[in-house]
């Protein structure tokens, strides 16, 4: 996932987390955004739902709280008439019963003064001394004219009264209490407001969020099931491809095969059919050589001999091709071959019929091979004939076979002391017909090494060879130490 | 050469003319055979054998010591001729090797089960040639008892 514009700190870090995750779990960029923005929306309706709860708890403790206010004051209100009643009672009547309520009330006046001051919020402070000293000075009053009713009689109080100083006083008292319960009521609709106001959005975005978020989650649902979707399309298309590719494989193998034995055939009259000549031309040089030899002169007895070698050496390259060409049909048959014996077997053979000096031969401890015995034995003679052949100019010549294991592999060299060969051109010791020496310094093809190395990586091998120009070289080939498919 | 009327040592049944001379020169040479009766198909090699075609009138009592057979003839093959000789009852007992170039297994093979004497491999160059086929003409006309 990647946004356009680069984004601040507080952001861009759990975008960052969010990013990570989102590849880890697979998602596409668009079901995750979308599933994000599912948690989104839920996660705004739960703070819609939290505030709205806790906005009804609100409205209920504020409009009980102002309630219980309103209720004291209009008990004050209550107190302050009947206070008034009680009075003007024992004005008119002089009945002490009314002067004793007009007590009891003054003290209840009191009480809830006393109350009020404790469940009044802070800033109605002021409101409440006003009206103690309205309350009190109105209390004066009432306690005056008592006592003047005491002491100058009815007449002189009724004065009093008629003055409407009392009413006056009664008067302010009730506008100070209605205008506090005024504020106290206007709360409570302050806050039913707010709370009807919350209610309302509430009501509105919980089904908007909530269908947003069920059409969120659907289209999530739906862009995965077209992932999915894509998904088994591709595994069947694969599943088909492949098919169709065994198919195609078994179809070209065949083809190779066929190309393969054409060839092979082919190779095989062609060697034949060159072979019968050369068996002609040899024969009659030999008729000229044994009738005509005496009439010839030296020269012309050279030449027949060229004629003679070079017929020879033709035969050997057909021969060598033809054996190379053979590698790759016959069958390899895999058994436990005791190398040292073989080696030593293949020396004796080849020293046998050696008509220069026979090198020094040393022959460590090799490690049993699995493979085919009668390619193997090829490979030794090759080598082996290699290091005899190019040792033949050394004054002491040697020729060391050693072998060893290493990580599931045994490899075997074969070292001499004689003519080497130019390190330069190590790549192309091991190809068909290619030679680092010329036919007069060494006679050879230049097939064997190429043979060596077609058998030995029949069998999952390599060869590689090292020389110096005069120190000699040392070739050494590697077989696997499980017996592997032979190709 | 010399082919006289009187007995026959070898038959040799070969197309390759080169071939040929080679092999009756060695075996003149190494005075192992003075009469080579030389044929050039496997018909030629049947008519002669069965004393039919163009050698209805030979004499039948004359019976090569060995017959030196090529596998790859015109005409009729060398496999085909050698089942015509092991089927046919007068001529089942003849010896017969067989001379070619091929050395392929099947050729081998095939011989040996149609009741070959020898299997020879003509060499490439003619000093194993000679020398191949002085060994066995030693042996065949030389060292083996044939069958009267």
């Amino acid at each position: 996932m990647s946004f356009a514009m680069p984004l601040p700190q507080s952001i861009s870090a759990p975008t960052a987390v969010f990013a990570a995750t989102a590849r880890a779990w697979h998602l596409g960029r668009f079901p995750s955004l979308a599933i994000l923005g599912a948690v989104g929306i839920l996660l705004v309706l739960y703070g819609l739902a939290y505030r709205g709860s806790r906005d009804s708890g609100t409205t209920i403790e504020v409009t009980l709280r102002n309630y219980a206010v309103m209720r004291l004051l209009e008990q004050l209100q209550n107190a302050v008439d009947e206070a008034h009643l009680d009075m003007r009672g024992y004005l008119l009547t002089g009945d002490a019963a009314y002067r004793q309520a007009w007590s009891r009330k003054t003290a209840e006046i009191d009480r809830k003064l006393t109350l009020l001051a404790a469940t009044l919020p802070s800033d109605h402070g002021d409101w409440l001394e006003m009206l103690r000293t309205k309350i009190a000075a109105r209390i004066a009053w009432s306690t005056e004219s008592v006592r003047v009713h005491d002491a100058e009689g009815p007449a002189a109080s009724a004065a009093r009264v008629a003055s409407g100083r009392g009413e006056a006083l009664s008067r302010e008292i009730r506008s100070a209490i209605e205008a506090n319960l005024e504020r106290h009521y206007a709360r409570i609709q302050v806050q039913l407001a707010s709370s009807r106001q919350s209610a309302a959005l509430v009501s509105l975005l919980l089904p908007l969020g909530t269908g947003v978020s069920l059409a969120t989650l659907a289209g999530s649902m739906l862009l995965l099931n077209r992932t999915a979707e894509r998904q088994l399309r591709a595994e069947a298309q694969l599943r088909q491809l492949n098919s169709g590719l065994e198919d195609h494989v078994r179809a070209r193998t065949a083809q190779l095969e066929a190309a393969n034995r054409e060839l092979e055939a082919f190779s095989y009259s062609v060697s034949h059919d060159l072979r019968a000549p050369l068996r002609g031309i040899s024969g009659f040089v030999t008729i000229l050589e044994e009738d005509y030899g005496p009439r010839l002169d030296a020269e012309g007895r050279r030449v027949l001999d060229i004629i003679a070698r070079d017929t020879k050496r033709m035969g050997q390259l057909i021969d060598d091709l033809l054996a190379f060409s053979r590698l790759k049909r016959q069958s390899l048959e895999s058994g436990r071959i005791d190398m040292a014996r073989l080696a030593e077997e293949v020396w004796l053979e080849i020293t046998g019929q050696h008509t220069g000096t026979v090198p020094r031969f040393q022959l460590g401890e090799l490690p049993a091979a699995q493979g085919d015995r009668a390619t193997l034995r090829q490979v030794w003679m090759n080598l082996l004939s290699n290091a005899v052949k190019f040792t033949s100019g050394t004054p002491d010549p040697v020729v060391t076979v050693s072998g060893a294991t290493n990580a599931g592999r045994h490899t075997y060299r074969v070292q001499d002391n004689g003519v080497g060969f130019d390190p330069r051109f190590t790549s192309k010791l091991f190809g068909v017909f290619s030679r680092l020496h010329s036919e007069d310094e060494f006679e050879g093809t230049g097939v064997g090494l190429a043979i060596v190395q077609r058998i030995v990586h029949r069998h999952g091998g390599d060869v590689n060879a090292e020389s110096q120009p005069g120190c000699g070289a040392t070739f050494a080939f590697s077989l696997p130490a499980q017996a592997g498919p032979l190709s | 050469m010399n082919i006289t009327n009187n007995s026959v040592e070898v038959l040799l049944v070969e197309d390759n003319s080169r071939d040929a001379e080679l092999t009756m020169r060695t075996l003149a040479r190494r005075k192992l055979a003075n009469d080579i009766i030389r044929l050039h198909d496997g018909q030629e090699a049947l008519d002669w054998l069965r004393a039919e075609g163009a050698y209805a009138n030979r004499d039948r009592s004359r019976k090569p010591k060995v017959i030196l057979l090529d596998l790859k003839l015109p005409k009729v093959s060398g496999l085909e001729v050698l089942r015509a000789i092991r089927d046919d009852e007068r001529l089942r007992l003849l010896p017969v090797v067989v001379m070619t170039s091929s050395r392929e297994e099947s050729d081998v093979i095939e011989s040996y089960q149609l009741g070959v004497n020898g299997y020879i491999v003509k060499p490439v160059d003619f000093e194993n040639f000679s020398e191949a086929v002085a060994s066995a003409g030693h042996y065949w006309l030389l060292v083996n008892q044939e069958p009267r």
